[in-house]
């Protein structure tokens, strides 16, 4: 290790009321080197992000940017070099790509824009993330989400960016473009940037990281070469336990068939025939625009059927129709948890009665004592971390507000529970503990259609999958015979 | 591109945090309570002023007779903010049904107790059409119901171009000058119902409770089996209802049906409103927060005509009020998220 220091944390530490969120924190990033950063949820990561990126500011200890003081303010960290890629666009899609990447530093004389000159510093910064082949004026809106993002990245670059954060930047892409961003990191740390790499996909560090930090708790608890760490040791790291424990699926006697599709067309599903028994757990598997969400909006009724029929123990659903397919018992809980799940702004029990109003009300009247009882039971019971029910949803972690959606999907003994993406940004101790729910959930009957951004987490958790691909089933695999590297061929081509 | 910039030793970090706290909490402070500092503060000066005129039981029965109109009204334009809608056309069916109460009972002889449900029955179909439009159609909420409401003045034209017989009985004009209870003016009782049911439903009914989920995240609300468009159509119902209601005591009130007597109202609403959403919540609607909007409109004006300002002022204190209402607003709804 002879690349010259970039970054240093020296002893930093940030405390909330009730909270350590960093304790003593040291490491260094150097030039030319990928740190990849791991940790669950609440161990710390997001305020060392927040840190570095001078959104927030240390209570103690010092972070230090080529030898100078990291200066106090989110501008002055960007002019120091210092830029983040997060897990969401912050682009302006009406933009060009000239102008979003020189959003902020537009070169002018005497105020007028400098356009020629704006362009060529806008392909220089695009050629280095592989897109010099695009026309910087065209609206960013075109682009794929993919392409934008690497615009985001070339965006840092044209800022002088020498320290580049990567806040979960595969999250939101589709497998095929995961893998091109992560050559295109590569290809940054040829050229000499120090770079700080967060995902929750521990393949992803294996693959780019040259070093891994592990928090917990707000510490470091080991910083080791990537050749020193195996992927269990790692989870080991990060939760203090096994991976085995992390996807808990264990054999369950699956009932008759519960959940019976047939030849359902719909928007992004093609004459769909699927069933499903009673406690089984069946994974829908497909690239990204296969069609499990369409598939399962469908059967939900939260998009209507052109044709074919759901139906639960013979009973047809009204398509089109989520109170009909509700009345069956269907529940589907969204993959979009923040635009389709939550509300944000609301109170955790009132986002845990979403919905299910006739549980604590009589003849259309609430009772607010039945309400604080439901919630306060359904808080212990699913393990949310939350001073109270009255607390807002909007401030609890990914993890905590994916286990009200499934608390209130899974209230009143539901026949067929759709779970889309539930673990979606979500860290692995939360992960264990939905995926315990939803084997519960299962052995008491249910029916649970499964899918998820990571394909081996739905091969871990199913009795059986469906592959799709261009919005049909292409192929049903009974556990038996889950084998990974088939099942997604069959995913990407025939 | 290297830290020139911060060769000064930045300030250090628990001081800039501190500051912030105490900015945010403050702000945070006055958005929530900053109406009812300014309600009481408006009360105890004009008290001191003027301790003969404004600080007496009539003068204060009065204030509240005065807003019970805008109350009711604004109370049902609070519920289609709830969900996340709009409604300007509340004006105009207070106007229209002002003209359609006094013709049904003077022009066609309707007995009271029909002619008034009746129209308050038409308020309310007016109120499902918006609301039909809004969620069905799907056109814009301000466009639907600004066309619903010019649509109306011009109906209310053509409605009152037929003569209307003098003589509107004594029995409607007591609807508004009578005392059912202990010399409270009816109107401040009868503000005082639609308020206490509309706060009801809005927070111990699971109407309510649909009614903020829907404002809070109409997809959630539409994914966890909510039907969204009912419980919309309802507030523009609702809303509808409650402007009718507005007018028919205007007409009470003025002994007679005028034509655009009540669009006025439309502004008086949105400004009562949004100086409610900035009231003890950030930024949300709410019936409580509503009735103090309607209670600091009502005592500006009275203290304007007490102490004898031009005429044109009211005006301009009534649009700088509008504007610092939403301004408050926006306010709160920043700063909440602490």
């Amino acid at each position: 290790m002879t690349e010259p220091v970039v970054v240093e944390f020296l002893d930093v530490s940030k405390h909330y009321p009730g909270v350590t969120a960093l304790d003593r924190v040291s490491f260094d990033l150097r030039a030319g080197t990928i740190t990849g950063l791991a940790g669950e949820n609440g161990a710390g990561k997001s305020t060392l992000i927040k840190v570095l990126s001078g959104a927030v500011i240390a209570d103690s200890g010092e972070v230090r940017v080529g030898g100078q003081p990291l200066p106090s303010d989110p501008g002055g960290v960007i002019k120091a070099g210092v830029s983040a890629i997060y897990q969401e666009l912050t682009d302006i899609p009406d933009m060009s790509i000239a102008d979003n990447l020189l959003l902020g530093r537009v070169s002018s004389t005497l105020g007028v824009t400098r356009a020629r000159a704006g362009r060529a510093a806008a392909r220089a910064a695009l050629a280095r993330v592989g897109l010099g082949h695009l026309d910087v004026t065209r609206p960013v809106r075109t682009l794929t989400i993919a392409q934008r993002q690497l615009v985001e990245i070339a965006r840092c670059l044209a800022r002088d960016a020498r320290v580049l954060i990567f806040d979960e930047p595969t999250s939101s892409l589709p497998e095929a473009d995961v893998i091109n961003l992560l050559k295109t990191i590569q290809d940054l740390r040829a050229q000499g940037l120090a770079i700080l790499y967060i995902s929750h996909h521990l393949a992803e560090m294996f693959e780019i990281a040259d070093d891994i930090v592990v928090m917990r708790d707000g510490a470091v608890v080991a910083q080791r070469p990537i050749g020193e760490w195996t992927e269990p040791e790692l989870v080991k790291a990060m939760l203090a336990k096994d991976l085995e424990s992390a996807y808990p699926w264990t054999e369950r006697t699956i009932g008759p068939a519960l959940l019976q599709v047939d030849d359902l067309d719909a928007p992004g599903v093609r004459s769909a025939t699927l069933h499903a028994g009673a406690s089984e757990i069946v994974g829908l598997v497909g690239l990204d625009g296969a069609g499990r969400t369409e598939l399962m909006k469908a059967i939900a009724g939260a998009t209507r059927a052109h044709s074919g029929r759901v139906s639960v123990d013979g009973a047809a659903t009204r398509p089109g129709h989520i109170a009909s397919a509700r009345a069956l018992g269907i529940r589907y809980a969204p993959e979009d948890r923040k635009r389709e799940g939550l509300l944000l702004a609301a109170a955790i029990r009132d986002n845990l009665i979403l919905g299910l109003y006739n549980r604590v009300s009589r003849l259309g009247v609430l009772s607010s004592r039945r309400l604080s009882r439901f919630s306060g039971a359904n808080i212990a019971r699913y393990g949310v971390k939350a001073d109270s029910g009255a607390q807002i949803v909007g401030t609890l972690s990914g993890g905590n507000q994916q286990k009200l959606i499934l608390a209130r999907v899974a209230d009143g003994a539901p026949r067929v529970i759709l779970l889309d993406d539930p673990t979606r940004g979500v860290d692995i101790g939360a992960k264990s503990s939905i995926y315990d729910e939803v084997l519960t959930l299962a052995g008491e009957g249910a029916c649970v259609l499964l899918t998820s951004s990571d394909t081996d987490e739905v091969l871990a958790m199913s009795d059986r999958i469906y592959v799709l691909r261009g919005g049909r089933i292409v192929r049903e695999v009974p556990r038996r015979d889950f084998d990974r590297e088939a099942i997604l061929t069959s995913a990407s081509v025939g | 591109m290297n830290a020139t910039l911060t060769k000064e030793k930045a300030v250090t970090g628990p001081e800039i945090t501190d500051r912030h706290r105490r900015r945010r909490l403050f702000l945070v402070l006055l958005s929530r309570y900053g109406t009812l500092v300014g309600l009481a503060a408006m009360i105890v000066v004009f008290s001191i002023r003027s301790p003969t005129t404004f600080l007496t039981l009539p003068n204060f029965l009065n204030i509240l007779n005065q807003s019970s109109l805008t109350a009711i009204i604004a109370a049902g334009l609070t519920m289609t903010l709830v969900v996340g809608e709009f409604d300007l056309s509340i004006g105009y069916v207070a106007s229209f049904a002002g003209l359609l109460v006094v013709g049904f009972i003077a022009r066609d002889s309707l007995p009271v107790l029909i002619g008034v449900p009746l129209v308050l029955l038409i308020g309310a179909a007016i109120g499902t059409t918006s609301g039909f439009l809004v969620t069905k159609v799907r056109i814009n909420a301000v466009i639907a119901t600004l066309g619903v409401g010019t649509i109306l003045t011009g109906v209310g034209f053509a409605y009152s171009a037929f003569p209307i017989a003098a003589g509107v009985p004594a029995e409607f004009i007591q609807i508004s000058l009578g005392k059912l209870l202990v010399g409270i003016p009816n109107p401040i009782i009868i503000m005082i119902v639609v308020l206490a049911i509309l706060w009801i439903i809005l927070n111990r009914t699971d109407l309510g409770q649909k009614m903020q989920a829907v404002g809070g995240n109409i997809e959630a609300a539409r994914l966890s089996g909510i039907r969204v468009d009912r419980v919309k159509i309802f507030a523009f119902a609702t809303a509808g209802v409650c402007a009718a209601l507005t007018g028919i005591l205007l007409s009470s009130l003025l002994g007679s049906g005028t034509l655009a007597a009540a669009d006025g109202y439309l502004l008086d609403a949105f400004a009562a409103v949004f100086l409610g959403s900035a009231t003890l919540r950030d930024g949300e609607f709410h019936i409580v927060g509503t009735l103090v909007g309607v209670l600091i409109i009502a005592v500006g004006f009275n203290g304007l005509s007490i102490f004898g300002a031009p005429t044109f002022f009211q005006p301009i204190f009534k649009g700088a009020i509008l504007v610092l209402a939403v301004g408050l607003s926006t306010l709160a709804r920043r700063y909440a998220k602490a």
